[in-house]
């Protein structure tokens, strides 16, 4: 079937992606002695592979999985190619969340949580101003997502200045906030890998689903979707997988909108084959754009968020002025 | 008519005497007579030409370390102003504060300072010290033999001893430098001066004070062929050189050894493995002044405690 | 025999009553239209008739049960819903918007099984849009659209099939094609078929029924000759039109102007 085959060049494709991910760093390390690292060496080798590397390209790859897979089920949700979930704002208010968590002192495991709560309140916020209109239009869900991503960035700013817990880890927060993979334990990837199994298992019974929202939730219903429930699990699942990817990597912006879309026209527009192939092609994506943010002005690192951004909004330029036939 | 000529030709001769004494730069002393050391020309670290044409008498000091040095030198009842941080000695704290990071000038203006002394600053800070009228001295000591010329240098504008206080701190610095000559060993040293971002690690390099502390202190930099005087490194470059010796500031803004001990993959250093993680008094290691000598010994301490119990 | 039938509704959007205790029943085989002035309360009689509104008084039964006690899932296996808007940004194909009308049957996962692909196999052939199936949707012209979520109604393979002013953007030859289409569909099928229209004459010509809403209220229901007279006309729609025969049916054209 068709379905498998790309599915299984997705797969191919994540792989390399993250070979070289992991072959390239700013310690050059021979092919050989990577393998040997993977296998279990004890040396510095083996150290910097297994702890540091390796950490980082599957930190980058369930960010990039999760953002890409948030945005197909936000377009579908919304009826709207143009939404993901940087552009929704979502990707802000999980931030937001985030920073006030580290204000307030919480424990480093529950700064998670706090960003997935931060995606559902914004996430919901965008849905219902989105229905106000009785429809989606474009216009609303971009206003809503400028008027959101201003507001968190906004607050975030004055926490930045006046709170002296944040004033301590400044560095840290604005790194954080320009979207990167850097450093990340083996304890904080299993938790965001287990949230990401969630968002991502939802999606994938929701995906068939999503579908019966092409033209509208009416008819949505009346095709046999209870309306509210799918509404609630779909945004729910859209927070988890944002609110995860924001835990671990900051800002990272433009991946759930262009790789979805890129895709639809590859395999086409049903979210029973776009779900799972958008989540194996945007950890592909962001594992290479690790490797970019590594390499492409070494021995410094460009933040991830400055290479999606560079890449993405290009691109989501060039998508609105295809769609002039979208009614503003 | 010849009385006036005479009288005219005897002022035209005390006239021409007067000037020519006037315009010396310096008077050789006789011995009998105290030096004037005034007016004097001097040449600042930015290789600027600063005359001080009086003792000066009111001071302002825009740098912690320059604050110590003009206290240590015996000018303190003289310094009328100083930056936020001056801390040292606690006297120094209760002087006018003329700002932090970022310099209030009228407050400066206002102290009316027959002299000011700076650190360097790289935003036209120093530029518009001077349009306001102001003798500005620039301060900006990198290595250990600088600090010994920050003291004679400061010692001049003020028309205090700096030489003897130069000559303490180089003597301090030889017993050291001696005591390591005597061994060839020279551990692997790591000090780290922000890991808030981990992304993005800085230490020191060529170039910089703490750089010369540590070779004064007998260790091997591991950054010591950086390419700036505060690179950036990845955690990789710093695992795979292995440092013997961790050095930190005791300071709010840098991290704990046990923060360290905790990064991943860390704990394959041999500095980790063999709790060579230490903490330092961030006043002596950020501020070239006049406890420079004592920053040595701190330092060489923690890199060489064989040689100094 | 299917019967959708609704007793004493009263419909209305927060403080805004707009139905006041309609009542009408129809069943297998007949083909209802709904006409009435603009704002009168019909499309909300079909969002009622098709469980998307709740009634505030009154109910809807299917085959004696209140559609209420349905879940949407089993709603959607009984009555089927043309939509309205039929845009979509997104490229999916013909037959992926004919398969939607299998949501409500699918499997786990949305997996289809071989009565499903044959219910759309079937919709296609019924509208022949075999040529079409694998188009991208967002390429085709509206007609051809609209034929599309047709199929994509029929594909859900209901006894019921309502639709919402299935004719206001066609011009009158697709007009006529539309309609005589879903008159025999609805026979082949045995369909009970309500369709929401603007037009009196298509309404007089394609309809066993006629049931007129005007201001909320159900002003007169029965067949098209019972229902379209001079009278009832003037009352509901004003004066300036009149009713002539043809053909048996009624037929309602503008007075010809004074002068």
């Amino acid at each position: 079937m068709r379905t498998l085959s790309i599915l299984g060049l997705l797969v191919a494709a994540l792989l390399v992606s993250a070979v070289a991910g992991i072959l390239v760093g700013a310690v050059a390390i021979e092919p050989g002695d990577v393998l040997a690292a993977l296998l279990g060496s004890n040396d510095v080798n083996g150290t910097i592979i297994r702890e540091l590397r390796l950490p980082r390209v599957l930190g980058a790859a369930l960010v990039g999985g999760s953002l890409a897979t948030a945005g197909a089920l936000l377009q579908g949700l919304l009826r709207n190619p143009l939404a993901d979930p940087f552009v929704t704002g979502t990707s802000a208010g999980a931030t937001l969340a985030a920073v006030l968590a580290i204000v307030l002192g919480l424990a480093a495991p529950l700064v998670p949580l706090a960003s997935f709560a931060g995606a559902l309140v914004t996430v919901t916020l965008v849905w219902r101003l989105a229905r106000l209109g009785g429809g989606t239009t474009v216009l609303t869900v971009l206003l809503a997502g400028v008027v959101l991503t201003s507001f968190a960035g906004a607050v975030v700013t004055f926490l930045l200045v006046s709170s002296d817990r944040l004033a301590l880890q400044l560095r840290a927060v604005l790194g954080w906030l320009q979207g990167g993979v850097s450093v990340i334990s083996w304890p904080e990837l299993g938790v965001a890998a287990v949230i990401v199994a969630v968002g991502l298992g939802f999606a994938l019974v929701l995906a068939h689903r999503v579908d019966a929202y092409a033209f509208g939730e009416d008819t949505a219903a009346t095709l046999g979707v209870d309306p509210d429930r799918t509404t609630t699990a779909v945004l729910g699942a859209t927070a988890l997988l944002s609110g995860a990817a924001v835990a671990l990597a900051g800002l990272v912006g433009f991946v759930g909108l262009v790789v979805p879309h890129a895709l639809r026209f590859l395999i086409g527009a049903t979210h029973r084959r776009l779900v799972p192939a958008s989540f194996l092609a945007g950890a592909a994506a962001l594992v290479l754009a690790d490797l970019g943010s590594r390499t492409l002005i070494a021995p410094a690192e460009l933040p991830v968020g400055a290479i999606t951004g560079l890449i993405g909004a290009p691109f989501f330029l060039a998508l609105l002025m295809r769609s002039r036939r979208i009614v503003v | 008519m010849r009385h006036r000529s005479l009288v005219v030709s005897l002022l035209a001769v005390l006239l021409l005497t007067l000037a020519s004494c006037g315009g010396a730069v310096s008077v050789s002393p006789s011995p009998s007579v105290a030096a004037s050391p005034f007016p004097a020309t001097l040449v600042d670290f930015q290789n600027r030409s600063v005359t001080v044409p009086a003792r000066p008498e009111r001071l302002v000091s825009i740098g912690p370390s320059i604050t110590a040095f003009l206290f240590a030198l015996g000018a303190g009842p003289r310094v009328v102003g100083v930056d936020d941080f001056s801390d040292e000695p606690a006297e120094a704290a209760t002087r006018e504060h003329v700002g932090g990071i970022k310099v209030n000038f009228e407050k400066v203006v206002a102290l009316k300072p027959d002299l000011v002394f700076s650190v360097k600053f790289s935003d036209g800070t120093i530029e518009k010290l001077q349009s306001a009228s102001l003798n500005v001295l620039v301060v900006d000591p990198q290595s250990v033999s600088d600090v010994a010329k920050t003291a004679t240098l400061l010692g001049k504008a003020v028309g205090a001893d700096g030489e003897t206080l130069a000559r303490g701190i180089q003597q301090r610095v030889d017993i050291i430098k001696t005591k390591i000559a005597t061994t060839t060993s020279r551990p692997r040293v790591y000090h780290e001066i922000d890991a808030s971002d981990p992304a993005k690690i800085f230490t020191v390099g060529p170039g910089s004070y703490i750089n010369d502390l540590i070779e004064i202190a007998g260790g091997a930099n591991v950054a010591a062929r950086a390419s700036s005087a505060y690179p950036q490194l990845s955690a990789e470059e710093i695992l795979r050189s292995d440092p013997e010796i961790i050095v930190l500031a005791a300071d709010a803004y840098s991290s704990k050894p046990a923060d360290v001990v905790a990064r991943p993959g860390w704990s394959i250093i041999a500095a980790v493995k063999g709790n060579r993680i230490f903490t330092i008094d961030p006043n002596l290691i950020n501020r070239p002044g006049p406890r420079v000598g004592e920053a040595a010994e701190a330092y060489a301490k923690l890199v060489h405690p064989e040689l100094f119990r | 025999m299917t019967s959708l039938a609704a007793t004493a509704v009263t419909a209305a959007y927060g403080p805004r009553v707009v139905l006041r205790e309609c009542s009408f029943a129809m069943g297998s085989g007949e083909i209802v239209a709904i006409v009435g002035p603009n704002g009168a309360g019909k499309s909300t009689l079909l969002r009622v008739l098709a469980g998307l509104l709740r009634p505030a008084a009154g109910n809807v039964t299917l085959d004696g049960r209140d559609l209420t006690a349905f879940p949407r899932s089993a709603v959607a296996r009984r009555i089927a819903v043309v939509p309205q808007i039929f845009d979509t940004l997104f490229p999916f194909t013909v037959r992926e918007v004919v398969a939607l009308g299998r949501t409500a049957r699918l499997g786990a996962f949305g997996r289809a099984s071989a009565e499903d692909v044959a219910a759309v196999g079937r919709a296609i052939g019924d509208l022949a849009l075999e040529g079409l199936a694998t188009r991208r949707i967002d390429r085709l012209s509206g007609g051809e659209r609209q034929r599309a979520v047709l199929a994509m109604a029929l594909a859900q393979e209901t006894d019921v099939l309502l639709l919402d002013e299935p004719t206001v953007h066609l011009d009158p030859g697709h007009q006529l094609a539309t309609l005589g289409l879903l008159r025999a569909l609805g026979t082949r099928r045995q369909l009970a078929v309500c369709a929401v229209l603007h037009d009196l004459n298509l309404a007089s010509a394609f309809a066993s029924r006629i049931v007129v809403i005007a201001e909320g209220r159900l002003v007169r229901e029965g067949t098209p000759l019972e229902v379209l007279d001079a009278q009832l006309v003037e009352a509901v729609f004003g004066d300036g039109l009149e009713v002539v025969a043809r053909d048996g049916r009624p037929a309602v054209v503008p007075r010809v102007p004074v002068g």
